[in-house]
C-alpha cells in the first residue's frame, strides 16, 4: 500500500492528471505484486460502466443548456428586485442569485465563473471594491455542490450506495444556512463600510421578475418532485431536467438557438468524461487500497484514538479541511469514501448526514489557498491580486466554517428533509 | 522534421473533428435514448429492456473519446499547487519528465487494453447479445487518442501545456496570477 499512496502522490505532485496519476500508480502496484496489467484496464473500464452515473452527463446539460438560454440574468434581475433594496444589495444579490442558479447548474466553478463575470465589474464601479466583489462571488459559489442538483453528490451517492433523492434533499436546508451566514455578514460589511442601496423595493418589479426567472425556478422544483414521487431513477429524473432545459430554452425563452446545442452537447460531454475518467480510474486503485486492507487499518487507527462519533467527526472536519487546501475536491472525494464508509458505519454516523459535512468541507476547500480554485477564477476575472481577494475571503470563510460546525453536530439540519420526503 | 509536424498537426485536426462529432452524436443519443426510455416506460407501460445496456455502452465511448477530446481543450484536473515552480525556467524540465511518464502511462495502459479487448472478444452481453469487446474497445481507443493530440500538443507548444488544467488554462487566459 506504501508503494501505491507514495507513488500517487509523487506522480500527482509532478503535475500528472488525476486520472493518469491514478492509474500510474495502480500499474505500478501490479507490476510489482506480478499481477496482470489487464486487471488495472479492466477495472478501469467497469469503473465506468455504470447506469447511475448517467445522471452526471444528463444534469451537466441540463445546467449547460438553462445556462446558453441566459437564465443568470433573468435569475439575478429576479434576486436584485428581492433583496437590492437592502444595504449592499448587490452583493446580496450575487449571493440570493447564487443559491438559485445552484439549483440549476451542478458546478462551483461554473457558477463562480459567471457571477464573476457579471457581478464583479459591477461591484467595483458601485464602490464595493474589486477584490471585495471577487471574494464574495468566490464565497458565494461554494452553495453549487451542496443545492440539488450536484454533480459531486451523484458520485458520492455512488460511491456510498445511498439514495440520491435523499442526498439532494438533504442538501438544501444547509445550502440555505451557508447562503443566510454570507448575507448575515454581508449586511455586517455593507453597514460597517456603508456600501451603497440598490433600487427601491417594489412589488410589481418583484412580481415581473419573478415572471421572467419563473422557467427556470421551476427547475428545481421538479428535480426534487421527481425524487418525492418516487418512481423515477435518478438518471431518469437528470433526463427529464435535460429535456424541460432544452424546451425553455428553445420555446419558452426562445434565447437558444438548435445551432447552440452540438456545442453544448460537446463542452457536456468533456465536462462529463474528465470527471468520469476519475471515477473509472479511481476503481483499481479503490480496488487496490480495499485488498491492502486499508479501510480496517484506518478504523483500527481510530478506534484505538476514539469510541465517541462526535470526536471522529472533528477529527475527519480537520483532515478534511487541511486535504482541502491541497488537493482538488474530486480527488478526496473519491479516493477517501470507499476508505471511510466502513469506518463511518462502525460509528453509526448516518451516510447521508457525512455526504453533507463532506461536501461543504470540501466547498471550504476550494476557497483556500494554495489549491483554492474559485479563488483563481474570481482574482483572474476580476483582475485582481490572490492576496487582495484572500484577505477579502477570509470573513467569509469564518463564517462558512461556523455553518460546517452547526452542520457537522446538528444532524437534524440534513436528515430532516429527507426524512419529510421520504 | 518541419513536414512532418505539418502532416502530424493535419492528421490530428481531422482526429480531433472527427472525435467531436462522434462525441456529440453519442450524448445526443444518450440523452435521446434515456428520454425514449422514460415515455416507453411510464407513458407505455413497455419499457425499453436493452435501453439501459446500449446507454451504459455509449457512455464508456463517451467518457474515452471524451477524455481525449479534452486534453485538447486543456479540461483535465490535476493538482496544480507546483503549476508557479513548474513555470520557473530552472525547472521547465520537470513539465517534460511529466509528459514521458503520463506518455508511458498511456502506453502501458494501452497493451493492458489490448489483452482485455482480447479476453472479451467471445464473451456476449446478456442483452444486445453483441461481443463485449464493442464496449471494452472504447478504453485503449481513447488513450491513443489522448496520446496522439498529446504528442501534437508537445510537438507545437512544447510539454508544459499538454497537461494544464481548466482553472490553470482559464486563469492564464484572464491573465490573472497562480
Amino acid at each position: 500500500m506504501t508503494l501505491l499512496l507514495v507513488s500517487f502522490a509523487v506522480l500527482l505532485a509532478i503535475g500528472l492528471p488525476i486520472a493518469l496519476a491514478m492509474m500510474g500508480a495502480s500499474l505500478l502496484f501490479v507490476g510489482w505484486e506480478g499481477i496482470p496489467m489487464s486487471v488495472v484496464a479492466q477495472r478501469v473500464v467497469t469503473g465506468v460502466q455504470s447506469f447511475p452515473l448517467l445522471a452526471i452527463p444528463l444534469f451537466t446539460l441540463a445546467g449547460s443548456l438553462m445556462n446558453e438560454s441566459g437564465i443568470s440574468e433573468r435569475l439575478f434581475g429576479f434576486t436584485r428586485a428581492f433583496v437590492g433594496h437592502i444595504r449592499g444589495g448587490m452583493a446580496h444579490t450575487a449571493i440570493v442569485g447564487n443559491i438559485f442558479m445552484a439549483g440549476i447548474s451542478g458546478s462551483s466553478v461554473a457558477d463562480c465563473a459567471a457571477t464573476s463575470r457579471v457581478f464583479i465589474p459591477q461591484l467595483a464601479k458601485s464602490g464595493y471594491g474589486a477584490s471585495f466583489g471577487a471574494a464574495v462571488c468566490a464565497a458565494c459559489a461554494t452553495l453549487g455542490p451542496i443545492i440539488p442538483p450536484s454533480i459531486l453528490m451523484v458520485v458520492y451517492a455512488w460511491q456510498a450506495n445511498i439514495s440520491l433523492g435523499d442526498l439532494f434533499w438533504a442538501g438544501v436546508l444547509p445550502g440555505l444556512l451557508m447562503g443566510l451566514a454570507m448575507l448575515l455578514l454581508t449586511a455586517y460589511i455593507a453597514h460597517k463600510r456603508q456600501f451603497p442601496k440598490e433600487q427601491a423595493f417594489a412589488w410589481s418589479r418583484l412580481a415581473s421578475e419573478t415572471r421572467k426567472a419563473a422557467w427556470a425556478l421551476f427547475m428545481p422544483v421538479l428535480i426534487l418532485g421527481g425524487f418525492r414521487l418516487g418512481i423515477f431513477t435518478a438518471t431518469e429524473i437528470a433526463g427529464v431536467a435535460a429535456m424541460y432545459s432544452l424546451i425553455v430554452g428553445v420555446v419558452i425563452f426562445r434565447t437558444l438557438n438548435w445551432s447552440h446545442v452540438p456545442k453544448i452537447l460537446l463542452q457536456t460531454a468533456k465536462e462529463t468524461a474528465v470527471i468520469l475518467l476519475i471515477v473509472a480510474a479511481a476503481s483499481p486503485f479503490s480496488w487496490i487500497l480495499g485488498i491492502e486492507q486499508a479501510p480496517q487499518l484506518l478504523s483500527e487507527i481510530l478506534v484505538r484514538a476514539t469510541d465517541k462519533p462526535w470526536v471522529i467527526l472533528l477529527m475527519l472536519n480537520v483532515a478534511l479541511m487541511i486535504l482541502g487546501c491541497f488537493m482538488e475536491t474530486i480527488a478526496i472525494m473519491i479516493i477517501l469514501v470507499p476508505i471511510l464508509i466502513p469506518v463511518l458505519n462502525l460509528f453509526h454516523i448516518d451516510l447521508v448526514h457525512f455526504g453533507i459535512v463532506l461536501l461543504v468541507n470540501l466547498t471550504i476547500g476550494q476557497l483556500t489557498p494554495p489549491v483554492g480554485v474559485l479563488l483563481f477564477v474570481a482574482s483572474s476575472i476580476g483582475k485582481v491580486g490572490l492576496g487582495d481577494v484572500v484577505r477579502e475571503v477570509i470573513p467569509y470563510l469564518i463564517v462558512l466554517i461556523l455553518a460546517l460546525t452547526v452542520l457537522t453536530y446538528v444532524p437534524w439540519m440534513s436528515l430532516w428533509l429527507p426524512g419529510v420526503f421520504k | 522534421m518541419g513536414d512532418f509536424r505539418k502532416i502530424f498537426g493535419r492528421l490530428d485536426d481531422v482526429i480531433g473533428k472527427f472525435e467531436d462529432i462522434t462525441v456529440i452524436v453519442i450524448h445526443g443519443l444518450i440523452a435521446a435514448l434515456v428520454i425514449l426510455a422514460v415515455v416507453l416506460r411510464y407513458v407505455f407501460n413497455n419499457p425499453l429492456t436493452w435501453g439501459e445496456e446500449l446507454i451504459v455502452g455509449l457512455l464508456t465511448w463517451m467518457v474515452f473519446l471524451g477524455a481525449a477530446a479534452a486534453v485538447r481543450s486543456q479540461m483535465h484536473i490535476r493538482i496544480d499547487v507546483m503549476a508557479p515552480v513548474f513555470r520557473m525556467p530552472k525547472f521547465c524540465w520537470l513539465n517534460t519528465v511529466t509528459l514521458v511518464i503520463g506518455i508511458a502511462i498511456m502506453v502501458t495502459m494501452i497493451w493492458g487494453c489490448y489483452e482485455q479487448v482480447l479476453q472479451e472478444l467471445v464473451v456476449e452481453s446478456p442483452m444486445l447479445r453483441v461481443s463485449k469487446a464493442w464496449f471494452v474497445a472504447a478504453m485503449p481507443v481513447g488513450l491513443l487518442l489522448m496520446l496522439v493530440h498529446a504528442l501534437r500538443i508537445w510537438m507545437d507548444q512544447g510539454a508544459a501545456p499538454v497537461f494544464r488544467g481548466e482553472t490553470e488554462a482559464l486563469v492564464m487566459k484572464e491573465g490573472g496570477v497562480q
